[in-house]
């Protein structure tokens, strides 16, 4: 009799497939979750990474500051010498583009200008940290005509820094 | 639910965090930014005077903001010829402290074919970024001395605060070297040498330089007992010795320069037979007879108001 009942609870089909079903389906939703979970952090991971950077590029180009100590025209007349001062809380203060501006338009564009300290030396790294002074000299393509004009300078982080002067 | 709440909560929080991150970036620059708005140095009665090619810029800085500020350049331009140069400095000035680049204070600048008829402009640069133009002592300064010294009376200024004399060390070299003694009241007993120090304020316009021959003295008259005595114009070195022999003293415009009064005769110093005393007790009167030339035509002037107490 017992041994009846014993075999009948074995080889009883249909409880076992209720079991079987439930763990399946367990197994399924917690896979599934593990999987949504993943891929739900990957995603998030890589969102923050991005908002990350964004916000450090942000706020690295809030700290450049750079400042036009003199800008000179002249000697040769197709030279303009502009001599500047890093005086952020940053370093490594690289320049893009220069642009001699005039009105509304742009005269000439200059890429990344070499930059000298103003013994007159090359910087090595060409950038300017905090601190450091350094020149660049601009070789116009023609004379400027007598008038005001506008130098921007693009840093390698997005700053833009301008100042006027005459011709 | 449970993963997007969580998931929704990280980038929530991660997004706050960066946030934070950027605020605290843009709180340090407004400072900074404020800081230079509110650093206010000045520099006035700027003063430019060229030996060679060194230009010699005076002026008095203060500090008129309410923060601490640190002049880090001196840029000089010099408008004539379109040149310039600069010069380091470490000059720190707190809130309310007034410092003066003068004499041995003044700042030397370096400018091929610089000349004292050139104009100049010039301005300091803070370590904040701010640059600091020096006005020049024109507006007031230069129409007092103009008006009352130069067209009044002459071509050279004569300063009060700089008028000494010196006693000997041995045959040639002077005591107290470089400095001197007040001369306002000076020893009957000693042999001494009187210093002025002159500016030249040409007030031509045309900028001249001007040169004094051997001729000029410092003419000292004892009114209360009708005795005078003089001093002839001498070159002394950069090591306080008097020179044996006399060549023409050259003032350029605005130039300011020391001149020697030690000799009886005109043109020579020997030493001990040419050394002068004031030899009486009283006041006198000191009047300086300048003679020479200013470019190429004559000059003479006479400054006469000085005078000293002989004891």
């Amino acid at each position: 009799m017992l041994v009846r009942r014993i075999l009948r609870i074995i080889f009883d089909k249909r409880a076992m497939s209720n079991v079987i079903s439930a763990t399946i389906l367990t197994g399924v939703v917690i896979a599934l979750s593990l999987s949504m979970f993943s891929w739900a952090q990957g995603r998030t991971s890589v969102y923050n990474n991005e908002y990350r950077e964004t916000v450090d590029a942000e706020t690295a180009k809030l700290k450049e500051k750079l400042v036009f100590e003199h800008v000179f025209y002249g000697n040769p007349s197709c030279n303009i010498s502009v001599y500047l001062l890093n005086c952020g809380t940053i370093d490594d203060v690289e320049i893009k583009s220069v642009y001699i501006i005039k009105g509304s338009s742009w005269l000439e564009a200059f890429s990344t200008p070499t930059l000298y300290f103003l013994n007159g030396t090359q910087i090595p790294d060409q950038d300017l940290d905090v601190g450091e002074e350094g020149y660049f000299v601009l070789s116009l393509s023609s004379t400027l005509s007598s008038g005001y004009y506008n130098t921007k300078i693009v840093t390698v982080r997005g700053a833009t820094f301008d100042t006027n002067f005459v011709a | 639910m449970l993963i997007i709440f969580m998931v929704s909560t990280n980038v929530l929080l991660w997004t706050f965090s960066q946030n934070a991150l950027y605020t605290q970036a843009v709180k340090d620059e407004n400072q900074k930014f404020a800081d230079k708005l509110n650093e206010n140095v000045i520099a006035s009665n700027g003063t430019y005077s060229v030996d060679e090619d060194e230009v010699t810029v005076e002026a008095t800085l203060s500090n008129a903001g309410s923060v601490a500020a640190q002049i880090i350049n001196l840029w000089v331009f010099d408008t004539s010829i379109q040149r310039y140069n600069y010069t380091s400095l470490n000059l720190n000035l707190n809130p309310g402290n007034v410092t003066n680049l003068t004499g041995e204070n003044a700042i030397m600048v370096a400018i091929d074919d610089a000349d004292s008829t050139h104009d100049f402009v010039s301005w300091f640069v803070t370590a904040r970024g701010n640059t600091v133009a020096i006005e020049e002592m024109q507006t007031q300064g230069e129409q007092v001395i103009v008006a009352e010294v130069a067209q009044g009376i002459g071509y050279l200024g004569m300063d009060f605060d700089e008028f000494r004399y010196f006693k000997y060390a041995s045959n040639f070299d002077l005591a107290d070297w470089p400095d001197g003694s007040g001369s306002y009241s000076v020893p009957a007993a000693d042999l001494i040498v009187f210093r002025m120090k002159l500016t030249n304020y040409d007030p031509s316009g045309n900028k001249r330089t001007l040169s004094l021959n051997s001729h000029s003295l410092v003419w000292v008259y004892f009114p209360t007992v009708g005795k005078q005595v003089y001093w002839y114009v001498v070159n002394v070195n950069a090591s306080g010795t008097v020179q044996s022999t006399y060549s023409d003293i050259s003032i350029g415009y605005k130039e300011t320069v020391y001149v020697y009064f030690a000799s009886s005769s005109d043109g020579t110093f020997n030493g001990l037979g040419d050394k002068q005393k004031t030899g009486t007790v009283g006041p006198a009167a000191v009047n300086l007879l300048l003679l020479g030339n200013i470019d190429s035509d004559l000059y003479g002037q006479n400054i006469p108001f000085v005078s000293v107490y002989s004891s």
